[in-house]
């Protein structure tokens, strides 16, 4: 029997992370869910079932870590703007303060 | 190509010797493996502030490493569990991290507006400044102005009563001349001389003619007017008749004139009286006219710096 759901499973979380834009941030770990997605799909055609519902877990972890990563990313990228303004209105202020 | 088949056949014979010692060797490589994921959890899970962020996908790699601590007969299905285990230690991790990271933002957000506030506050107390400072400096040229049109005005009146005294001068100086004029009395070294010719005395007399007084009215106009001048009064006469008796009456009439003088008011500290006789004629005493012009008096007025323009 093929790994059916466990394909399933890494090929919504492969989908969900390409909707997400994660290869910006993570293409490594997206990468390998790919390549791994596509070895078991050929493990399947050489009826290595086991192999292939292994290779299909794998894929799916790689691609929910790739997605973990880029909202790691993209949240941070967000934090370092908000604290920028925030040093960025100081900087002003201390400047200010030495024209008076 | 030889070496070239010789080393291929090099290489396969590593990369099979590889494969073989991994096989051995894979238990104690799984071990760390293992061991090394449990302790990326355990740090995880002891992190206050991590922990509670992803409390589902730490329970799941929880769950994945104690998989994988079961050692299986199978060593691909060991490395497979301990594939998954990393992978889902990894993503609690991130997962973690991110939800950290937005939960942080409100913190930042927060900042940020203190720091637009104080930054508003900061721009208002320097526009505030400005206003004050601006407010300060029309002020300061306000008081500039008005000092600069007082200055003016006080330049202005310098220059009015300087005129006025220049023009006051003039005048004086202008009537000074006309006077000197109107009493026909000439320059010289001793002084403004006036002459009186014999239109004060009778023949003979040492008292002022009824008459007289209108000669000598404008000298005396001119003398209270320039209180400052002294005046010496020389009588002359002709030469008839003895000389001694012409040198009495000539001191007699002149000190007619003075006392005259005197009673109209002129102090006496500045009038002096000479009665000079028959010595110094300024005519011929041998025609009647020429006697007539040495029957005199002069007025002698002295000299001021005032004068001498």
């Amino acid at each position: 029997m093929p790994p059916t759901a466990e394909l399933q499973a890494a090929e919504q979380a492969i989908a969900s992370a390409e909707r997400a834009r994660v290869a910006d941030y993570a293409s490594v770990e997206l990468s390998k869910a790919r390549e791994k997605l596509a070895a078991a799909r050929n493990a399947v055609q050489e009826e290595e079932m086991v192999q292939a519902r292994r290779l299909a877990q794998q894929a799916r972890v790689d691609a929910e870590l790739a997605c973990a990563r880029a909202e790691v990313a993209k949240a941070r990228v967000v934090n370092e703007q908000m604290q920028k303004g925030t040093d960025t209105l100081k900087q002003e202020m201390q400047r200010k303060t030495g024209d008076q | 190509m030889k070496t070239q088949i010789r080393n291929i056949s090099t290489l396969i014979a590593i990369a099979v010797t590889t494969v073989i010692l991994v096989a051995c060797s894979s238990t104690p490589i799984q071990n760390q493996q293992v061991s090394n994921a449990r302790s990326r959890l355990s740090q995880l899970q002891s992190d206050p502030q991590l922990s509670k962020q992803a409390p589902v996908a730490i329970k799941e790699a929880g769950d994945a490493v104690r998989a994988a601590e079961i050692p299986q007969d199978d060593t691909e299905k060991d490395a497979h569990l301990m594939y998954i285990a990393d992978r889902k230690v990894d993503i609690a991790q991130s997962l973690a991290e991110s939800r950290l990271l937005v939960e942080q933002r409100s913190m930042l957000s927060q900042q940020r507006e203190s720091a637009r506030l104080d930054s508003r506050t900061q721009e208002v107390d320097i526009e505030r400044n400005k206003a004050e400072s601006a407010s300060m400096a029309t002020l300061a040229a306000q008081q500039e102005a008005d000092d600069a049109r007082r200055k003016a005005e006080s330049d202005r009146m310098n220059t009015l009563a300087a005129q006025q005294a220049v023009a006051a001068a003039q005048q004086k100086t202008a009537d000074l001349k006309r006077q000197i004029a109107e009493i026909n009395a000439k320059p010289t070294e001793r002084g403004l001389v006036v002459t009186l010719g014999d239109v004060l005395f009778d023949t003979g007399k040492a008292e002022l003619k009824s008459g007289a007084a209108t000669n000598l009215a404008k000298l005396v106009a001119f003398l209270n007017q320039y209180k400052g001048r002294s005046l010496l009064i020389e009588s002359h006469t002709d030469s008839v008749g003895n000389e001694d008796y012409n040198l009495g009456l000539s001191q007699r009439s002149a000190d007619s004139v003075k006392i005259w003088l005197m009673n109209q008011a002129v102090n006496s500290g500045r009038l002096v009286s000479t009665g000079k006789g028959e010595s110094s004629p300024v005519a011929g005493n041998d025609s009647a006219s020429g006697r007539q012009r040495n029957r005199r008096v002069e007025v002698i007025i002295e000299n001021t710096d005032t004068t001498s323009g």
